[in-house]
């Protein structure tokens, strides 16, 4: 065939072009680390890396908001459980008090420091976190708890923040005051007891508890003692349902409650049952602190103080189940939030490996292609040298 | 003796040609676009003397034009084919780049901006990460701001190449005129002499070929006629026809390209070809659909989270209000309309919004809408054109006010200028709506084992949404609201009251009740902000099938992959190219030793001739001699 010198030239540059086109390419993957310079080199690769790397963004996002939400956790966590012990130690004290050895004066010592005790609780209550959030607020932002001339008030509301800590996966934030110090049955969980105001006898009456579930209906009844040893059982409406001999420490048993009455009561003394009624542990150590503050010059005073101790100590029990189902519901979201603190970090490292498969450049290759491209053009340049001197001409 | 002169001088005449024409290749081995010169001799016939036929010489028979007019035509299509794809090329990689920038693309810019909700979700109360959202849903919008702004750059260079190839066509085609011209007067004259005009009509045409797709005639007269598009003529013979470009009544941005003396046919989609074909093409294929499709990402991600905004309450415990504003359909009407209608478009449906403009024409009797970009009818769009049942087309409704006229028609593009006009309207970090509109609580005496969860606010547009509702117990089985009616109650099943949602569990106990109330003062709640951190995934685009994220990825991979078949395409064609350069070359190049051994041949030729001279020369003298 034949060649026109222009085609020598033209075919060897363009040649050394294309090696060095290539060479350029190669020298700024192995410049960058990039497998990909241009989405045009791998128009599938870059979108995925695209969406891989949003997918990292979030994951650390999530993390990042695990964290927040650990330790908002970790506050609410220690601060129940601030809050049990304190209930702990004043349940000890109610015990105390209830001994009839200790004196008036142990006694308000006593009153001095359940008062003490109060203050904590409710500065725990209103526990703060780093940012100067209340954390039992729920979505207000008020000092939750606050007393006045009628007694605690809850300033919150039953909010409980969700925080995104995986993909589609919420977690709650603190617990609502609301639901942490408040919503507490009072009693035994299913009913209540309690003397009536006017007892003047030295009688007081227990706990109880429900032995029949399916005849339990949650009604009023109260038991009168005509005198001292024959009692009547009433029902809300004030028809007599039961008649008896009263001794002391006896049972009585009606519509599946069960509870016991001990000392000796006075002709006329109530002792009256009634459904749980929700309250809060302020109520209840408040209740408490008015029983420490009755004083026991007369048997009556005895009665009802004895009577209201026990039942303040039966609705501290109430209070520290209700605290310790609280933590232990913080505590499994806190455990739910590890596992999933493992999984997104899980997903980081398979995020990350996916997308270094795609676009990080394979250094071997690469630098083995570049020698290659060099050797090409290098050949390309000596076979133009080469060329450019044969020419018939030389020789005339 | 006379004999021998005059063919030796014969020799010495053709030989000089041949010297001079192999010089004249020498000379000209460089000349873009120059085609070889090939002297043929022939024998000058004889004179016959008694029966015998003596030769009288040598002639220069013709001086020969070495081409293939197949090689030409083939380098013509394979340039034609190959600028196009350059341009093509050119102007996507600079697309691509912009849009897929790890550090610059949109995907970098919405994953700081959603992550900056979240961050409003962790601390709903803190002022600092609703500033901090507040400026990355500004860096969002600059962002957008950019690359439309860049698409318009773009989309400017684009009409400014349309300006310069028009101008180019122009000047090659009154070149060719011009040579035709010359060629026809001198078609008289045989031979070689017309050989460097035509190296200069077909250089001229194929840049022309460079420029856009033509076809061409050869006529007898030697002139060649030169055609666009669908077969209008810019080259008739010694005449050429201008091109030229005038507004879009579409679109003034844009250029028509027309005839200078028939400017009202647009000739534009009927070109193809060469580097104005290739601007033109990716105008329409890349440029307008980029531009929408960016338009429709960023209405759809403005509109969710304002709605989403406006669905809650702001720290001052008032509705939210919008955080973006949004530039809505562009609707224009070309200067041909007679009639006195006007067109009102807005964006209703997100969700069936499309990447494609609409253009509705107006028969006589009725509307009919059609697809701009394919052209294609749209048929099954509801409504009746008024304010009150407006036409509905792909997410659009368009109400029609004053009358139109026959042939009247509208063009209307939905998201062209969206993502221009995206902009925070929100200043003040408070009027971010984190907490939800309502909530939800169980009245503190309930002694039930019942709960209630969180208001869900399904329809923020109830106009007694926050209206106070007790759901209030009479049994563990019925309910009332508000302290009326009887409602049978199955835990677990959502009641909707007033727009809200709410799910009550468990087993209430008579006069257990709950209540849903306006959300004052909850600026720990961050429902709502949750809620605007979720648009991200909600599959709000392309009928419900994409997300904001799919859909900057299709947009991405598009133009990617776009570039990257103008890439693979322009490889194969410029190696084509090449090939046909290179058969060309080889019948028209010129070969330097080819010419250093002519140029040996012909002065051997010519040296021989002499010596014959010479001799002729001592013969003489010898008969001279025998006299002296």
């Amino acid at each position: 065939m034949r060649i026109a010198s222009s085609q020598i030239y033209g075919a060897s540059i363009r040649s050394m072009m294309d090696q060095q086109s290539q060479l350029s390419k190669t020298q700024a993957q192995l410049a960058t680390g990039n497998r990909i310079q241009n989405p045009a080199d791998d128009p599938i690769g870059a979108v995925r890396v695209q969406g891989l790397g949003r997918s990292l963004e979030r994951t650390e996002q999530y993390s990042s908001n695990s964290n927040i939400l650990d330790s908002r956790l970790r506050l609410e966590e220690e601060t129940v459980g601030n809050s049990i012990e304190i209930l702990q130690r004043v349940r000890d004290m109610a015990i105390q008090a209830n001994n009839p050895v200790h004196s008036e004066e142990s006694k308000g010592a006593l009153l001095v420091q359940l008062k003490q005790e109060i203050d904590s609780l409710l500065a725990y209550a209103n526990t703060q976190d780093n940012d100067g959030r209340y954390i039992f607020s729920g979505y207000q932002n008020a000092a939750p708890f606050s007393y006045d001339s009628n007694g605690i008030n809850y300033n919150g509301d039953d909010g409980q923040r969700q925080l995104l800590i995986g993909p589609a996966r919420t977690l709650g934030d603190s617990d609502p005051g609301s639901k942490v110090f408040m919503g507490i049955l009072d009693g035994n969980g299913r009913f209540a007891t309690e003397p009536d105001a006017a007892n003047t006898g030295d009688a007081y009456i227990a706990l109880g508890e429900v032995v029949d579930n399916a005849a339990f209906t949650g009604g009023d009844f109260s038991i009168e003692f005509i005198d001292s040893e024959n009692y009547r059982l009433l029902d809300a409406g004030g028809a007599v349902v039961e008649t008896g001999v009263y001794k002391a420490g006896s049972e009585f048993t009606v519509a599946g409650m069960s509870v016991s009455i001990s000392g000796t009561p006075a002709a006329g003394d109530q002792f009256h049952l009634r459904a749980a009624q929700a309250t809060d542990v302020f109520s209840i150590l408040d209740n408490l602190a008015d029983a420490f503050e009755i004083a026991i010059d007369q048997p009556s005073a005895r009665g009802q103080r004895t009577s209201a101790i026990n039942n303040s100590i039966s609705n501290i029990d109430q209070a520290i189940d209700h605290l310790i189902n609280t933590q232990s519901k913080v505590g499994a979201r806190m455990v739910a939030l590890e596992t999933q603190t493992d999984i997104n970090a899980g997903a980081n490292i398979r995020i990350q490996e996916n997308l270094s498969e795609i676009k990080d450049l394979d250094y071997a290759e690469a630098i083995s292609r570049f020698n290659q491209q060099m050797a090409g053009l290098e050949a390309a340049q000596s076979v133009f040298g080469k060329l450019q001197n044969l020419s018939l001409f030389n020789y005339l | 003796m006379a004999d021998l002169l005059s063919n030796a001088l014969s020799s010495l005449v053709s030989n000089q040609r041949a010297l001079a024409t192999t010089s004249h290749n020498i000379a000209n081995a460089g000349t873009e676009g120059y085609s070889r010169q090939e002297v043929s001799f022939s024998a000058q016939n004889g004179t016959s003397i008694g029966g015998l036929t003596i030769g009288s010489g040598v002639k220069v028979s013709e001086i020969r034009r070495m081409y293939d007019q197949f090689a030409i035509s083939q380098l013509r299509a394979a340039t034609a084919a190959s600028s196009q794809l350059e341009v093509q090329h050119d102007l996507a990689t600079q697309l691509d780049n912009n849009l897929a920038d790890p550090d610059l693309g949109l995907t970098a810019f919405l994953s700081q901006f959603y992550n900056s909700i979240q961050d409003v979700a962790n601390e709903p109360a803190s002022l600092s990460a609703r500033q901090l959202f507040l400026a990355e849903a500004q860096t969002l919008g600059n962002r957008f701001n950019d690359v439309s702004a860049q698409i318009d750059s773009l989309d400017a260079e684009i009409s400014e190449r349309v300006d310069s190839a028009v101008a180019e066509i122009n000047d090659l085609t009154s070149q060719i005129a011009d040579i035709n011209k010359l060629l026809s007067e001198s078609s008289a004259v045989v031979g070689g002499g017309n050989s460097d005009l035509l190296d200069q009509r077909d250089q001229a045409i194929l840049k022309l070929s460079a420029l856009v797709n033509i076809s061409s005639a050869e006529q007898d007269d030697g002139s060649i006629n030169i055609f666009i598009g669908r077969g209008d003529a810019l080259v008739l013979g010694g005449n050429s026809t201008e091109l030229s470009t005038i507004r879009s009544a579409e679109d003034p941005a844009r250029r028509e390209i027309v005839l200078a003396n028939n400017t009202g046919f647009d000739l534009t989609d009927s070109l193809n070809g060469g580097s104005l074909g290739g601007a033109l093409s990716f105008q329409r294929e890349i440029i307008d659909v980029t531009r929408n499709e960016l338009g429709r990402i960023a209405v759809s991600v403005a509109t969710a989270l304002n709605d989403q905004n406006n669905a809650g309450l702001d720290l001052y415990g008032q509705r939210g209000q919008d955080i973006f504003s949004i530039a809505g359909p562009r609707v224009s009407q070309p200067s041909s309309n007679t009639g006195g209608a006007a067109l009102t478009a807005t964006i209703t449906d997100t969700t069936a919004l499309t990447a494609q403009d609409i253009e509705l024409r107006f028969n006589g009797a009725s509307w009919q809408a059609f697809n701009q970009q394919s052209g294609a009818q749209i048929t099954g769009f509801t409504g009746s054109g008024t304010v009150a049942d407006p036409f509905v087309i792909d997410g659009v409704s368009i109400s029609v006010s004053g009358a139109a006229n026959a042939g009247d028609r509208f063009y209307i593009k939905p998201t062209v200028d969206a993502a221009g006009s995206f902009s925070v309207v929100m200043t003040d970090p408070s009027r971010i709506a984190a907490a939800a509109a309502t909530r939800s609580e169980a009245v503190l005496s309930n002694t039930g084992s019942a709960k209630i969860s969180e208001t869900l606010v399904v329809d923020p547009s109830n106009p007694n949404l926050m209206d106070p509702v007790s759901i209030s117990f009479i049994d563990a089985t019925t309910y009332q609201i508000n302290g009326a009616g009887s409602f049978a109650y199955t835990s677990g099943n959502p009641i909707v009251i007033n727009g809200n949602q709410v799910t009550i569990n468990g087993i209430p106990n008579a006069g257990d009740s709950f209540n849903i109330a306006a959300n004052t003062g909850a600026n720990g709640d961050n429902r709502n902000a949750m809620a605007m951190a979720a648009t991200e995934d909600l599959k709000n685009l392309v009928g419900g099938t994409q997300s904001i994220n799919d859909a900057v990825g299709a947009l991405v991979g598009k133009v990617a992959v776009y570039t990257r078949s103008t890439e693979v395409n322009l490889q194969a064609q410029e190696n084509l190219k090449y090939l046909a350069s290179e058969r060309q070359a080889s019948v028209s190049g010129v070969n330097l030793d080819e010419e250093a051994a002519n140029l040996i041949r012909y002065q051997q030729a010519y040296s021989a001739a002499a010596q014959a001279i010479s001799t002729a020369n001592d013969l003489f003298q010898s008969l001279m001699g025998a006299f002296r």
